[in-house]
């Protein structure tokens, strides 16, 4: 699944330089994550980032976005290309 | 070529650095991630410090503004304004807005015994100041010097290249590069730009911190208008901590840390229910949130890499405040512009950044090894121990604690044991 920000968000941005896969970018009223680019930082991290830095729990899992650990290693390789994801 | 200078960030350090570059003829780009540059989403203190020396470890004494910017600085009130002087770097900034003076530092313990870490009411040893207005200021200032403004852009990278540097910038979906003979890194605590120069190797030097910021107003606590208090309460916060200052209009804000323990609103609750604070708070109201993270890293010991040079909080160990950030943004294009007329302008800047930051000297790593154990490892009950024994000195209660534990093995001799234990590791 790919995570989405809840309106909780306060806009501070921490979340955003944090994310390696470039999914998160500033919305309206909060941040907000292109799904295409979230892979629940399966690839980069062992607990999606975004919800580690977050002062008040705003990234959440979207349940309308189900994916299975494969598919969101797959997104990954395409996101980067050349590369080999970190595996916990 | 694109630019002379492509400056990655417009915080404080970031506009100060466009500022100066542009005033002095280069072409500069200012990258933004955030679409209001000048707005401040972030919970901030927004203080003004004065009156620095870094705190001996040894002895506990000294001026004990723990980290950020020590260089000498000071604060002139016109009738219409306020200068703050930066005699090293060697410039001054006119600031209108509001500006409240802080005479005294209040810690609380839980049961509310108070430890001053200043002579009550005897100097002034910072300015809360207005961020928004100081940061809308000195956007305007670079407006006006032609500075290129470019907001929603997140540069994502920046690499080297013979005589210049690329600047990977996203923007939407779209990621072009863009290229200058110099870029300057003022993209904060999480610095991609720093990342992406491999500059962060075993940086990360603790888990994030949770921030979140109340803003208050009608609160009625002893010296609230004056002070800066701060709260040491185990039961509440764990190794967090809960802190309020002052803001404009009388309003005030108050922070509540945390670590990965407690989520803040927890601590807040638990705060808000304590029977000696309840009276200063029972007729405030909350009007609004802000909130931060804050990953803490080791300090970037040179923050120069090639035709890269670092400011601010992006090689910073958390905060170098806002007149740090200031001061390291015009340092930096006064660097940039040294090298290019052949003189050693990159090592004057290291040797500057090394001298003019407190987490940079070793001192202060000594100090924090001291200050944090205490929280961690007493109670409510030592708190207030600790805090009753102490009332009547001046200081930072922990560095007090530890430089004179001998006087706590007396009356508790388990409390002496279990603080000896945490400052020896043993």
């Amino acid at each position: 699944m790919a995570y989405r920000i809840s309106a909780d968000c306060e806009k501070c941005g921490s979340c955003e330089p944090e994310c390696e896969n470039q999914a998160i970018s500033e919305g309206g009223e909060t941040y907000v994550i292109d799904p295409e680019r979230c892979t629940e930082c399966i690839g980069n991290y062992k607990e999606p980032r975004c919800f580690e830095v977050c002062p008040v729990a705003a990234p959440e899992r979207d349940p309308e976005r189900k994916e299975t650990k494969e598919q969101l290693l797959e997104k990954w390789r395409k996101l980067h290309p050349g590369k080999e994801p970190k595996l916990f | 070529m694109d630019y002379d200078l492509i400056v990655v960030g417009g915080g404080p350090g970031g506009l100060m650095a466009a500022k100066t570059a542009a005033e002095d003829g280069l072409k500069v780009l200012l990258v933004e991630r955030k679409k209001n540059v000048a707005e401040i989403a972030r919970a901030c203190l927004q203080i003004f410090y004065i009156n620095k020396i870094t705190p001996n470890p040894e002895t506990g004494k000294g001026e004990p503004n723990m980290d950020g910017y020590i260089d000498p600085v000071s604060a002139e009130i016109l009738p219409e304004k306020c200068r703050f002087h930066f005699p090293v770097p060697g410039f001054s900034l006119d600031f209108s807005g509001s500006v409240r003076a802080y005479y005294n530092w209040v810690q609380i313990s839980p049961r509310g015994y108070r430890i001053h870490r200043y002579v009550p009411d005897e100097k002034v040893w910072g300015f809360y100041y207005q961020k928004e207005a100081f940061v809308a200021q000195l956007l305007a200032a670079v407006e006006k010097a032609g500075v290129e403004v470019m907001p929603e852009a997140s540069a994502v990278s920046a690499a080297n290249t013979p005589g210049g540097v690329e600047v990977k910038v996203k923007r939407g979906q779209t990621e072009e590069t863009i290229r200058g003979k110099n870029a300057i890194a003022a993209d904060g605590l999480n610095s991609r730009i720093v990342q992406s120069l491999g500059l962060n190797e075993n940086r990360r030097i603790g888990a994030p911190r949770h921030i979140v910021a109340y803003i208050l107003e009608g609160v009625v606590a002893p010296s609230h208008d004056t002070s800066l208090l701060s709260w040491t309460i185990p039961s509440v916060s764990g190794g967090g901590n809960v802190w309020m200052g002052l803001l404009a209009g009388g309003r005030n804000i108050l922070g509540v840390g945390s670590g990965a323990d407690k989520p803040p609103a927890a601590i807040l609750d638990a705060f808000l229910k304590l029977p000696a604070f309840w009276d200063w708070f029972k007729n405030a109201k909350v009007v609004d949130k802000k909130v931060t993270a804050v990953a803490p890293r080791a300090s970037l010991k040179e923050p120069v890499a090639g035709n890269v040079v670092i400011v601010g909080d992006a090689g910073a160990s958390a905060e170098a405040w806002i007149q740090g950030a200031v001061a390291s943004g015009y340092q930096a294009v006064k660097a940039i512009e040294k090298e290019r007329s052949g003189q050693p302008g990159y090592k004057d800047y290291i040797n500057w950044w090394q001298k003019a930051f407190a987490f940079n000297y070793s001192a202060y790593q000594k100090l924090l090894a001291r200050v944090y154990p205490l929280n961690r490892v007493c109670n409510d009950d030592d708190i207030d121990y600790l805090f009753q024994l102490f009332q009547d000195e001046i200081g930072i209660p922990a560095l007090m604690v530890t430089t004179n534990l001998e006087r706590v093995k007396k009356g508790r001799p388990e409390l002496y044991e279990k603080i000896r234990a945490s400052l020896t590791g043993g």
